[in-house]
């Protein structure tokens, strides 16, 4: 799958913040979602434009369990967002190991922000509220809402 | 699956029922004028009414306040009490900004006195006041020790180290202290994002507005409260920071596994939740109270760099200035109160998200300066109009829990709102009209701008006509520190 086989845009909210995804496998519909976190943390509202991230410097297994692909892929997110809410490290690229139903296993390289580009807004969460996860016919989709 | 064709239904100029269809267990209650109304049925919000009002042991309506707008789970402006045996607790009825609030202080200085020094009182603040995201102050890191005690005293921790005056804690909801926190159910995640960001503003809608009494509309309240017209007021909002957003992050996941266990049915996942006799609601309460009271405790130290910036700038001190607290009132929380449930006191557990608690005049919990006139509420506005000061009633006693609205509710997406300010110099704008602004970010300073929000003046109409608050007075805003 070439670059633009996933993308991702924000989406009207009025409390809070909403992502929509596509991507053509639900591992690159994650692997979007976690673009569109740090492209939400960068203050972008679509992607890929010109996804020029730093090379990861960092490199993290993440092995997560939830009992369905929604509260997975907020899981994984949350797993994102805290590694750079407390470490101030923002994913660069990720190679999804093993995505099952309730099981996702991932090897995920993290970056500082890049030069002269930080983190523009602060997301508190990433939320169960409006979530969706779905195959449409040709591709998958999701929906996620970040609490701001 | 989220509540279907629910309806609204006006009951007076100021009351609108949401009639009990399908899996609700009681109706909702939204306070809201004709003029109001469209906005709020321009998003799900009225929907998250309906599907609070599905949840166990639900008592009276599931009330929305004029304010109301689209959340996660509960909307914002939301308040539901729950029976302590047959109801439940939930993470998504309080929100990740555990202990969000206001705090306001006064002063005995008049705009003129500030006029010629105020620029470098903003500038000085901006130094000050650690603001933006992920702030933190290189001087201040607490240990795991420390964030513990934090948890458990709140306030007054920060009193005890010298950020403020121990009279200030007379003016706090609770004191500024929540009883029954437990720093054992609170995750190593939170401690360490605790210690970092303790004293911080944050960013987004979180703000220190320095500004003044413009209009006094109840003389005994206002002068019972400290504030005369022309005086220069400063308020503080901010929350619990990384560490209520954790704990709240931690505890839905746990309270997600709970609903299973119990067989709690769910209109939406964010309103996951257990039963109030559990373990994990035990844990859920003991870990929120530790974050309520690092809320209270932040806001503290704020309130000591505001008066150390005005006494630096002005060279006097804040004694002599008067720079004393009003209040700090909470507005993202679930406590366990008595209220009047179908004509008998009753302990509840109340969840305000987006809701101000309103005690009237002689409830035990409102300081005694205040007893006569009833609690403090603050209502923000936009940084670019109002904001205004009520105090609780009896009618907010009787019929919301004791609670009433919190600001003014967003009416633009932050999307739309840049899509608005796009092309515009917001802060060259607000200057032009006296007010300054410092902002860590121009983006947070674009989607906050006026138009993003209802006017708060609507909102709190409402609130003073329906008898659930009562108005003060109006504050205008000189100068505003945002993330």
């Amino acid at each position: 799958m070439g670059e633009a086989a996933w993308r991702w845009r924000t989406i009207e909210h009025t409390g809070d913040l909403a992502i929509e995804v596509e991507a053509p496998s639900l591992g690159q519909l994650f692997l979007a979602g976690a673009h569109g976190l740090v492209g939400v943390l960068l203050g972008e509202e679509a992607g890929p434009e010109k996804p020029e991230r730093p090379k990861a410097t960092v490199w993290r297994e993440l092995a997560l369990e939830g009992p369905d692909r929604e509260v997975l892929l907020v899981d994984w997110l949350r797993e994102l967002l805290y590694i750079q809410m407390s470490e101030d490290l923002l994913l660069a690229e990720a190679e999804i190991g093993e995505l099952a139903e309730t099981r996702l296993v991932a090897r995920a390289g993290f970056a500082p922000p890049p030069p002269g580009k930080g983190v523009e807004r602060e997301l508190k969460a990433v939320t169960y509220h409006d979530l969706e996860v779905s195959w449409r016919g040709n591709s998958w989709y999701a929906r996620i809402v970040f609490d701001i | 699956m989220a509540v279907e064709g629910y309806r609204l239904e006006k009951i007076d100029d100021y009351r609108w029922r949401v009639p009990r269809i399908g899996p609700m267990l009681t109706e909702g209650l939204v306070f809201a004028d004709q003029d109001l109304i469209p906005h709020i049925e321009q998003d799900k919000s009225l929907q998250q009414v309906a599907n609070v009002a599905c949840l166990p042991g639900i008592q009276g309506p599931s009330i929305a306040m004029p304010d109301i707008h689209w959340g996660y789970g509960f909307p914002i402006g939301g308040v539901a009490a729950f029976d302590l045996d047959e109801g439940v607790i939930s993470p998504g009825g309080v929100g990740y900004d555990i202990n969000c609030g206001v705090r306001l202080l006064r002063s005995d200085l008049t705009v003129q006195d500030l006029r010629p020094q105020f620029g470098k009182l903003m500038d000085t603040l901006y130094r000050n006041v650690p603001s933006g995201v992920g702030s933190s102050r290189s001087d201040i890191r607490l240990g795991v020790k420390q964030v513990t005690e934090v948890l458990l005293k709140g306030a007054a921790w920060a009193v005890k180290q010298g950020y403020g005056w121990p009279e200030d804690l007379e003016r706090i909801e609770a004191g500024g202290t929540i009883e029954g926190a437990d720093p054992d159910y609170v995750s190593q995640r939170a401690l360490e994002r605790g210690r970092q960001q303790v004293g911080t503003l944050g960013s987004g809608n979180h703000f220190i507005e320095v500004g003044y009494v413009r209009e006094v509309y109840d003389e005994v309240a206002a002068a019972a409260l400290g504030l005369e017209e022309g005086t220069v007021t400063a308020f503080i909002h901010s929350g619990s920071r990384g560490l209520g957003y954790q704990v709240c992050d931690d505890y839905l996941k746990t309270m997600l596994r709970a609903s299973e266990k119990y067989g709690i049915v769910l209109q939406d996942r964010q309103l996951c939740a257990a039963p109030l006799p559990s373990d994990e609601a035990r844990r859920y309460l003991g870990a929120m109270r530790g974050a309520a009271n690092y809320a209270f405790c932040n806001r503290q130290m704020m309130a000591h760099w505001v008066r150390e910036t005005f006494s630096g700038v002005l060279r006097q001190s804040a004694e002599r200035l008067g720079l004393r607290l009003v209040y700090d009132v909470a507005h993202n929380i679930a406590k366990i109160e008595t209220h009047r449930v179908n004509g008998s006191e009753k302990r509840v557990c109340v969840h305000r998200k987006g809701a101000t608690r309103a005690f009237p005049p002689g409830h035990p919990e409102v300081p005694e300066a205040y007893r006569q006139v009833g609690q403090p509420i603050f209502i923000p506005g936009d940084m670019g109009r109002y904001s205004y000061v009520l105090v609780g009633t009896e009618g907010a006693y009787n019929e919301t829990f004791g609670s009433t609205c919190h600001g003014a509710g967003r009416m633009m997406s932050r999307k739309q709102a840049k899509r608005t300010a796009q092309g515009r110099a917001i802060v060259r704008e607000l200057e032009d009209r006296g007010i300054l602004i410092r902002a860590a970010s121009r983006a947070t300073v674009d989607e906050e701008i006026s138009e993003a929000y209802k006017d708060v003046k609507n909102v709190v109409e409402v609130v003073h006509h329906a008898g659930i608050g009562k108005m003060v007075a109006q504050l205008r805003p000189l100068g505003v520190l945002k993330g």
